[in-house]
């Protein structure tokens, strides 16, 4: 049983740990892998821990309940897990202080599903939302530094998922899933959905890419990316922040996560510096005010039938998909406003969402990760030509100057 | 909906306007922030602007206003240009008024103290003011000959007098408009921003023309405002404080025995405007504040009402943390039995002693 979901063995020292991902012999791992299983690929989950000014519980009290942390050393902490017979599921490792980093070489199914439970309980804890701007950084960065003769893997996704669908009820569409066996009201819908995956030399990549993208819009939502290894094979960072180890190295997979913690950390306290709205004194009564909106643009309008469905589903339901709850007050056919609470890290924001763009205004603390989050599932759900600001700086603009930012003190 | 005719004249919306034209934005067909886009950028709200401790001063002011009283002025807005050096010294009024009005002594005062802003601001080379006036555009001509007539009225104390000017707000069928009135003579990028009235809010179909609110409340303003208006406010300030309770709530690592104030609530739902709020009216609205909590948390086990301004909650499991976002996003900000309106407008009662 243990072989099939993948759980480490129980050592006791960093040097220990990495010896073991990086495939050498070690003694006592050995009756925890079964020798015919073939060798599971390591999954790290970046984590965002969400509000890095205020104060909050220490790393261990932040995965508390069944949880438990031990210490290894200064940064790295061996997870066991009551509710997988006390196991060790994996590793957290702090990278840096407002980044904790999960390893794991848990199937992954198991692993996705144990991430986003801890994640969903946890105020203090969110992924990190590699939004399509900071991939198509990280791209950028691949084709300066890679050899033209190297693969690249690239993975693109849209789903229409508020079109509306003649006959179908939003109750019943709105998290519909694909079932392979029986007739369900959402088997026989049709809409707008593409998953595309290019894997090729990075000389035809850039080469096509660009003119592929210009042609097709929901190129323009870049999901997932693998960047070549040192070695062989790569890093595949996927958008909800797991990163799989697909490269001969775990040192060099560490490293690239590093990386592009660096590059995220970097745009994510710009951002926040750049909107967060707070007041501060101009004299007795008076008061200075600062921040800027974040603005959405989707590029297309959407219609109305479209723009209803995407307040109903998205903003007016505690279990949509955006996680934004609060009240929301219709401004007319196309426009509302919402006085918004991020249902998952539980702070509030100011929202305008016509049919147009979304605002956002975020007061003083609200976590960056929130922007990312937003720009990351409007693209993939709504419009995939959408484009960001903070305020009048182009988001792309701030990730690319975060890129430069990163690159320097690193 | 309310009327074009009465929105344009809301204090509330008014001053919003004046923000969002000054935000700092990209290009976008619904907002267009024509004043920032011309340099300008909000130096503060509600500054103490100085008046000089002169013998003029004090004469000029009993003269005009029946008064010597120079204690500060609060102007609106204060509103700087990055490539001008002129600071533009803003008021926002309903209605325009003649110099028989009572706002007569504010205007005198701001023409005064705008004449060199540099004591306010305890700088040393000067920083020149220009006082303008926002208004209905339907009154903004007439308000330019009030407010000129004053100037020449601290002019003949021999007092340097503040340039003055008004600037006009409408709203038409392509949105909300900012303009100046006929032979004004704002500051050259203000006057190049505002010499063809300038569209900062579009208007999208059918669509209601008001922004997010920044400032959603001005105290105050309570029977000055068209009544659906102020319901309006209410119900948005109300909205504020329930969200602002269930991130409290939604944040806390049970178990936890959680204390929550009305000026808690308050201070977060306005990023901290309620702050500079009055004494009498923060008391006030943190009282009826946490009467809206109290009122949407009532039913839960371990809610208690510790004194007049503060609920304490007491969570032992995320069952019971669940279930009071839930009863929070269950409140009604909207109704007027049971938000803000409600509560501000309640007699006081037993734990007004407490």
């Amino acid at each position: 049983m243990t072989d099939d979901v993948g759980y480490l063995p129980r050592l006791a020292s960093r040097r220990e740990f990495v010896d073991y991902l990086e495939g050498h012999p070690v003694p006592g791992a050995a009756d925890v892998e079964h020798p015919d299983a073939g060798r599971k690929l390591v999954k790290t989950y970046m984590l965002e821990t969400a509000g890095s000014d205020r104060q909050m519980p220490d790393l261990a009290s932040r995965f508390a309940g069944r949880v438990h942390l031990h210490r290894l050393d200064d940064t790295l902490y061996r997870v066991e897990d009551a509710g997988h017979n006390g196991e060790v599921v994996g590793l957290i490792e702090e990278l840096d202080d407002r980044h904790p980093v999960f390893y794991t070489k848990m199937a992954v199914e198991h692993s996705d599903r144990w991430v986003r439970q801890r994640v969903e309980t946890n105020p203090w804890l969110d992924r990190l939302w590699l939004s399509s701007p900071i991939l198509f950084e990280l791209w950028r960065q691949v084709q300066a530094t890679t050899p033209q003769r190297r693969y690249a893997r690239l993975g693109f996704e849209h789903e229409a998922r508020y079109e509306p669908v003649d006959g179908l009820s939003a109750d019943i569409e709105a998290d519909a899933v694909d079932d392979a066996d029986y007739e369900t009201p959402s088997a026989f819908v049709e809409r707008r959905r593409s998953v595309v995956t290019l894997t090729e030399r990075l000389s035809v990549l850039d080469d096509k890419l660009q003119r592929l993208i210009e042609s097709y819009d929901p190129l323009r939502s870049l999901v997932h990316l693998q960047m070549p290894a040192a070695g062989r094979g790569g890093h595949r960072l996927n958008y909800d922040g797991r990163a799989t180890n697909r490269s001969d190295s775990f040192a060099d997979h560490r490293a690239t996560v590093r990386r592009v913690l660096a590059l995220y950390r970097s745009v994510t306290e710009h951002a926040e510096d750049r909107l967060w709205v707070d007041t501060t004194d101009a004299g007795e009564g008076g008061f200075k005010i600062s921040g800027s909106p974040l603005v959405i643009d989707f590029g297309e309008p959407l219609n109305e039938p479209l723009f209803n469905r995407f307040v109903d589903l998205a903003l007016e339901r505690r279990t949509s998909r955006f996680r934004i709850g609060g009240f929301v007050t219709r401004r007319g056919p196309t426009k509302a406003h919402v006085v918004a609470v991020d249902r998952h890290l539980w702070q509030p924001f100011l929202l305008e969402a016509t049919c147009q763009h979304l605002l956002a205004v975020l007061p003083h603390g609200t976590c960056g990760n929130t922007v990312h989050r937003l720009v990351t599932n409007v693209q993939r759900e709504l419009a995939p030509t959408a484009k960001a600001w903070l305020g009048s700086e182009p988001y792309e603009k701030a990730v690319a100057d975060a890129a430069n930012i990163a690159n320097t003190v690193a | 909906m309310t009327s074009d005719a009465v929105l344009s004249a809301d204090p509330v919306f008014q001053l919003n306007v004046l923000l969002w034209a000054l935000e700092d934005l990209p290009h976008m067909d619904a907002v267009q922030p024509v004043l920032r886009r011309a340099g300008y950028r909000v130096e503060s709200l509600g500054r103490p602007l100085l008046l000089p401790a002169d013998e003029q001063t004090a004469s000029a002011l009993r003269t005009i206003t029946g008064s010597a009283d120079r204690s500060p002025c609060h102007p609106d807005l204060c509103v700087e240009n990055q490539d001008h050096p002129v600071t533009l010294v803003v008021e926002l009024k309903s209605r325009g008024f003649s110099q028989d009005s009572s706002n007569v002594r504010q205007a005198a005062k701001l023409i005064i103290a705008s004449q060199d802003l540099a004591e306010s601001y305890a700088e040393t080379l000067p920083r020149p003011g220009h006082v303008v006036y926002g208004t209905v555009e339907s009154d903004a001509a007439r308000l330019a000959e009030t407010l000129q007539g004053l100037r020449e009225s601290v002019a003949s104390h021999a007092m340097p007098a503040a340039p003055a000017a008004t600037v006009g707000i409408s709203i038409d069928d392509e949105g909300a408009r900012l303009s100046t009135s006929p032979g004004s003579d704002l500051p050259a990028p203000a006057q190049r921003a505002l010499q063809t009235p300038a569209v900062v809010l579009h208007r999208h179909g059918e669509d209601d023309i008001r922004p997010l609110y920044l400032i959603p409340w001005t105290p105050g303003i309570e029977g000055t405002q068209d009544p659906e208006l102020q319901a309006d406010g209410y119900r948005e300030l109300t909205a504020r404080i329930l969200v602002e309770a269930m991130a409290i709530v939604g944040q806390a690592t049970v178990p936890i025995a959680l204390d929550i104030t009305g000026t808690m609530l308050l201070s977060r739902a306005t990023f901290g405007v309620f702050d500079r709020w009055l004494d009498a009216d923060r008391r006030q609205f943190a009282a009826a504040a946490a009467d809206v909590l109290a009122r949407a948390l009532q039913s839960l086990g371990g809610f208690r009402r510790q004194a007049r301004d503060t609920v304490s909650l007491s969570l032992s499991s995320h069952d019971e943390q669940a279930e009071a976002v839930k009863l929070l996003e269950q409140a009604r900000p909207a109704d007027k039995v049971t938000n803000l309106e409600a509560a501000v407008n309640e007699a006081p009662r037993l734990f007004d002693n407490l």
